[in-house]
């Protein structure tokens, strides 16, 4: 492996500067001055029929420029979900409807000259309910009396078991082998039941998007979203607006994690602008970024294990029922994720069999969230392994390390089960999952903590989990770069890659850099701008640094050929005779100097811009790996519990820039302990969002994270540019499991339902207490 | 109603209703670094500096700022710059939303004199949510920055 | 009214005309007209979605000093939280609760804008540092009712007119424990509970239960007729804290857990005022 002089460094962001120090860069910042203020009216029922709409009284309201309703749209179905088309998601949405379908679904929309006026309309639109019966539980979704979408204009795009009539918005299912024969045949069986929340993702900056008429009489949209691209056809598709007359860019995102790789506020502001010619704008409130966005789906997983009694793990079978809230967005690729990037760690059973529902109900929406199904499916199954080892008398870590996959094998699941369709067949040529455990046991002296230490009250115990993810989805999402020479020497860098604060503006500006032998400082990036950049499926199933990076490897390429060529023309030299360091070309005797050569190019003969762009689409989708280890300190008088420590180890191949990686990997360990142990979702009994706010959803703050441990191994995935993998969501995966398996490890019980709080735990210490 | 107020050293007059908070006073001025991110005071990402003491803009009314001195980031350009090359060191460089409000908290910290330990770095910040950065790269770049200004 | 809140989170409070109060006097008699009320830090106020004719701004009126005798801490009741739990003296007082529970609500920068009277005045059943002072020989100074002891005014039933001026804690020697078990750092508490030791014996209160502190008399005066601390006394004493302080449930916890909590450092903060030795067994808490 030939050493890198710009990938795998460290370096700081290529934006952090500016950044900090406030300078304009985020959607509202950019917003035109004058903006009309857009406001929308959200149903006060979980479900019902809107019997009639009065906006005369609102409409006179002086200063009101436009309001609609579900009387001013073509009822154009659509999914709001950023994905490539034909979406694997139902199309079950319009962008005003006549139902509501959930506290804060969309009834209708104004948009005035201010805040306050458009508050002032927004209260005087009259509007006549016919309240009807929600479903608010998921278990009882499906062929419930309430039909949650009981139109008849809503299909799916291609089979994935959507049948709304009984509230399914998709359905799947697989099996290897013969699941029921391989686990009444094995020696030991383990059965549970897990459940997980729907957890909101509480990116810090809200979702906003502003809509003008450009000077050419163009719809131009900034929004703060994941998939420019996506936006723009879905847009186009239901507005019946021409893609040509549409353009949408993307400025700095202040937090994405998948709650913004939706539609949210784009169709109604389109629709402002479009018809009034003005320019308008939508932030949302905090309120509304908890209640009529996006969740994780919560899951009901039921997991069974069987085993030989020396500790061969034989089949896995998964029974899964996920809520898709009123909307189908990313309800059956979610699914199937759960499935498709968690089932593998176990490759060598004999048997696996993972299927399912996906339903409806009358709450938020659930949408696509980092992790993305794995990291409920991890909960679950790695859950479940401890429990397989404590029934098979076997050290949990000994269990894993007999039947986890290694480099160079692979797992039927791959080529069955893809991100909405079937997969790609895929050895892992690079898997060091094998040392990301052993290197997390030592450095966590896993051997001497384990399961715990008691003192008093206090008993500090560990616990692990193994996870995986994906690097993009093969043969669907493509990402593509345009890369181009200026005079002195620079070049500019379009990607339609987008940046939502992970840094791929940076990582692809260094593989360019390490591709043309410059520096990260000599390459000026421009993102995310459906008329400027190339295409880039957007920022999702961790494609960046594999896909959009492939093609950033690729257009550098190209360019550096073309670079040579025309140096090798102006030294009257052959192209195979010329050498390039980065700054200057070299053929025998001569030397020319790529400034030189650029301004010549420019200016003075045989003038050209040389420019090159290239595209990738993965044809796999070579997993990251991971060993999370987690140590708390639990006090079992009162179940409180401190985490004092977790530790990631990580392939990810090689990593374009190390810092960075690690802000991936401990961002979302974070969020996973987050999930696992203080974020939960409340509502009434009417389907009302309690924990509607900052003040009631609490996220980690700094004082509940005091040490954080992350290293990466040594590896190198040859289909990845410079040997990368993708490393977006794997960091989420592991910290449920592994704090279920420290508590249980610690004081003997299982916490099967997140988030495991210590009122859970000391119910469940008395439970024990009691039986014994 | 007007309040005059010292903004990042510059005498300035703004015409301002009762009931209006500095989030909007400020931002409506083009002050654009000062952004919300909740509705309940809870995150911290609107803080500003009133007479060097960090509060949440959206929570100080623009009323009681009338003589004050209110300091956003574009006011200590050089904290800001050397905290995110700091940041940048540490991978704590992510979407950047907390992190004007944040850097103006290390300036106030700053300005208190001895190097805290990174307890009382985690007590004093603690108000500033992330959901990028796990928090630790954080807290290391803003120790080192200290650690420099001491 | 905390439910409300949460519930209007897009409502934040209007205010009509905004009057900066040119005395006592003045504010209170602004204070008598229809829909007025006053303007503490605002903090709370923000949240309420009222609707308010006239904000009373209290804040010309050098209400917010602390002074210091020999034998009392007055604050002014517009002091900031972060100016009093940055002030010596309030750290030195009973072992320093009253910083430590400041110090466990929300961040620095709400700590620069709430102040103790606003805090003190809306008797929200989450406030820890009533809890705290519940615990302290505090005197609330109103500009009507005069001097009131700290639990009689929690005590007061009906519409509250009248304006907070200053609040007097008598400096003790004493020691004292606080503890606020909460889910995160900055949320709300599930249960509070503070206890002090002076010379006047025990002082015992328990909140966030979900309702206010309420100070536990029948437990203080067995604690303070008790001879020994022994593991009987103990027993005794949770059993009968327990039997009249009462306990609800709420999305942070049931009733249940809050009375296994209370249980638990009820016989903690026993164990620390008395220095790690009662005649429980070493290790123990």
């Amino acid at each position: 492996m030939k050493k890198t002089r710009q990938v795998n460094h460290e370096m700081p962001s290529i934006d952090g500067k500016g950044i900090m120090m406030g300078r304009p860069a985020y959607t509202d910042d950019l917003a035109q001055e004058g903006s009309l203020i857009v406001k929308v009216l959200r149903s006060p029922h979980a479900f019902a029929r809107i019997r009639r709409i009065d906006t005369e009284k609102a409409a006179a309201v002086p200063g009101v420029e436009i309001i609609l309703t579900h009387n001013d749209f073509k009822r154009n179905a659509h999914t709001r979900a950023g994905q490539g088309y034909p979406e694997p998601s139902p199309h079950d949405k319009f962008p005003l409807d006549h139902y509501v379908r959930y506290i804060g679904d969309e009834v209708a929309v104004v948009a005035a000259t201010d805040e306050e006026t458009a508050l002032k309309a927004l209260a005087l639109i009259e509007t006549d309910y016919e309240v009807l019966e929600p479903v608010l539980d998921f278990e009882k979704a499906l062929d419930n009396q309430t039909i949650i979408h009981p139109e008849e204009d809503i299909h799916e795009m291609f089979p994935i078991g959507f049948n709304p009539k009984k509230n399914r918005a998709a359905a799947y299912g697989m099996e290897v082998g013969d699941i029921d024969k391989t686990l009444s045949e094995s020696d030991v069986v383990v059965e549970s039941s897990f459940r997980t929340q729907s957890q909101a993702h509480v990116m810090l900056e809200p979702h906003t998007v502003n809509a003008r008429i450009d000077y050419h009489d163009r719809l131009v949209l900034y929004s703060a979203t994941q998939t420019p691209f996506h936006v723009r056809r879905i847009l186009s598709q239901t507005l019946e607006i021409p893609l040509s007359k549409i353009r949408v860019i993307k400025p700095r995102v202040g937090g994405g994690f998948g709650g913004k790789q939706a539609l949210h506020g784009e169709m109604l502001v389109a629709a402002i602008t479009y018809r009034t010619g003005k320019p308008a704008k939508l932030t949302y409130t905090r309120k509304e970024v908890f209640e009529a966005t996006y969740t994780r789906h919560r899951m009901r997983l039921d997991m069974k294990i069987g085993a030989t009694k020396d500790g061969r793990i034989t089949g896995i079978d998964c029974y899964g029922l996920s809520d898709t809230g009123a909307y189908g967005e990313h309800a059956l690729t979610v699914f199937m994720v759960t499935g498709s990037k968690v089932l593998p760690l176990y490759n060598k059973v004999d048997a696996v069999r993972f299927k399912g529902d996906v339903v409806y109900t009358n709450r938020t929406p659930a949408g696509a969230f980092r992790g993305y199904g794995a990291i409920q499916g991890n909960f679950a199954l790695e859950s479940a392994i401890d429990m397989l080892a404590e029934k098979l008398s076997m050290d949990p870590i000994e269990l894993r390390q007999k039947n986890m996959i290694l480099e160079n094998e692979t797992s039927p699941i791959f080529e069955i089960m893809g991100e909405g369709t079937a997969g790609t067949a895929m050895n892992m040529e690079s898997c060091k999952l094998d040392y990301c455990v052993k290197r997390g046991l030592e450095l966590t002296d896993w051997k001497n903590k384990y399961p715990r230490r008691t003192d008093a009250n206090k008993i500090r115990s560990v616990g692990m989990a193994i996870a995986m993810q994906g690097s993009g989805i093969p043969y669907i999402d493509m990402g593509a770069a345009t890369i181009k020479l200026n005079d002195d020497g620079f070049y500019n860098l379009m990607i339609g890659a987008t940046d939502i604060g992970q840094g791929s503006d940076t990582i692809l500006a260094q593989i360019a850099a390490e591709q043309l032998m410059t520096t990260v400082d000599k390459i000026a990036v421009y993102s995310s701008d459906t008329d400027l950049t190339p295409f880039d499926a957007g920022a999702y199933a961790s494609s960046t640094t594999y896909v959009s990076g492939n093609a950033v490897l690729k257009a550098a390429k190209n360019l550096k050929n073309m670079m040579m060529n025309e140096a090798a023309r102006v030294m009257h030299a052959d192209p195979n005779d010329i050498g390039f360091d980065g700054t200057t070309f070299t053929a025998k005797e001569t030397r020319l100097s790529l400034i030189d050569l650029s301004n010549q190019l420019y200016y003075n003969d045989q003038q050209k811009q040389l420019t090159a762009t290239d595209s990738y689409v993965g044809h796999k989708s070579p997993p990251p790996f991971m060993a999370g280890f987690i140590e708390i300190e639990l006090d079992k008088e009162t179940g409180e519990f401190e985490i004092l420590d977790y530790t990631s180890v990580v392939d990810c191949g090689v990593t374009i820039n190390p810092k960075l990686a690690q802000g991936q990997i401990e961002g979302g360990v974070v969020q996973g302990i987050g999930m696992a142990a203080y974020e939960d979702e409340l509502r009434t009994k009417t389907g009302r969002l309690i924990t509607n706010s900052m003040m009631s959803y609490k996220i980690p703050s700094t004082k509940e994270i005091r040490k954080l441990t992350t290293e990466f191994a040594e590896s190198y995935e040859q289909s990845g540019p410079y040997g990368a993998k993708s490393v977006g969501e794997i960091g989420i995966d592991t910290p449920p499991a592994a704090l279920a398996n420290a508590v249980y490890n610690a004081v003997g019980v299982r916490i099967d339902t997140l988030p495991i709080t210590p009122e859970k735990i000391l119910n469940a210490i008395k439970e024990k207490e009691n039986r014994q | 109603m007007n309040i005059r107020v010292r903004l990042n050293g510059l005498e300035r007059t703004f015409t301002i209703k009762p009931d209006e908070f500095l989030i909007d006073t400020l931002r409506n001025h083009h002050l654009v670094s000062v952004r919300r991110g909740c509705d309940t005071s809870s995150c911290g990402v609107c803080t500003i500096l009133v007479d060097d003491k960090p509060v949440p803009s959206c929570t100080y009314l623009s009323a009681r700022a009338d003589k004050r001195h209110i300091t956003t980031v574009e006011g200590i350009p050089n904290t800001a710059a050397r905290l995110a090359g700091l940041f940048g060191n540490e991978g704590a460089d992510q979407c950047g939303f907390c992190n004007p409000g944040l850097a103006l908290s290390v300036h106030a910290l700053e300005k208190l004199g001895a190097t805290p330990d990174a307890a009382t770095i985690r007590h004093y910040l603690v108000g500033h949510l992330c959901r990028c950065s796990g928090y630790v790269s954080q807290i290391k770049a803003v120790k080192a920055y200290l650690e420099e200004k001491s | 009214m905390v439910a409300q809140c949460l519930r209007r989170g897009e409502r934040i409070v209007k205010i009509k005309h905004y009057h900066k109060a040119t005395s006592m006097a003045d504010a209170y008699e602004q204070l008598k007209k229809e829909g007025s009320a006053i303007v503490a830090g605002g903090a709370w106020l923000r949240l309420s979605g009222r609707v308010i004719e006239t904000g009373i701004d209290l804040a010309g009126l050098g209400l917010d000093a602390i002074s210091v005798t020999e034998e009392t801490i007055t604050i002014g009741a517009m002091t900031t939280l972060h100016t009093i739990e940055t002030h010596p003296e309030i750290n030195r007082l009973y072992d320093g609760i009253l910083v430590q529970a400041i110090g466990s609500v929300m961040g620095v920068g709400l700590r620069n804008v709430v102040t103790i009277g606003g805090n003190i005045v809306a008797r929200h059943g989450f406030s820890d540092i009533i809890t705290a002072l519940q615990v302290m020989d505090v005197t609330l100074c109103f500009h009507e009712q005069g001097e009131t002891p700290l639990k009689t005014f929690l005590a007061q039933k009906g519409a509250f007119n009248d304006i907070l001026e200053k609040i007097v804690v008598r400096k003790r020697k004493a020691s004292a424990y606080f503890k606020k078990v909460s889910k995160t750092a900055l949320d709300f508490p599930v249960l509070n509970i503070a206890m002090s030791k002076d010379q006047d014996g025990y002082k015992l209160a328990v909140g966030a239960r979900p309702s206010i502190a309420i100070r536990a008399e029948k437990t203080e005066k067995l604690l303070n007729k008790a001879k020994t601390i022994d593991d009987a006394l103990i027993e005794k004493v949770i059993d009968t804290a327990l039997g009249e302080i009462r306990f609800n449930s709420n999305h942070r916890g049931s009733a249940s857990y809050r009375q296994s909590l209370a249980k638990t450092y009820i016989r903690r903060a026993l164990f620390d005022l008395n220095d790690g030795e009662t005649s429980r067994k070493a290790g123990q808490s």
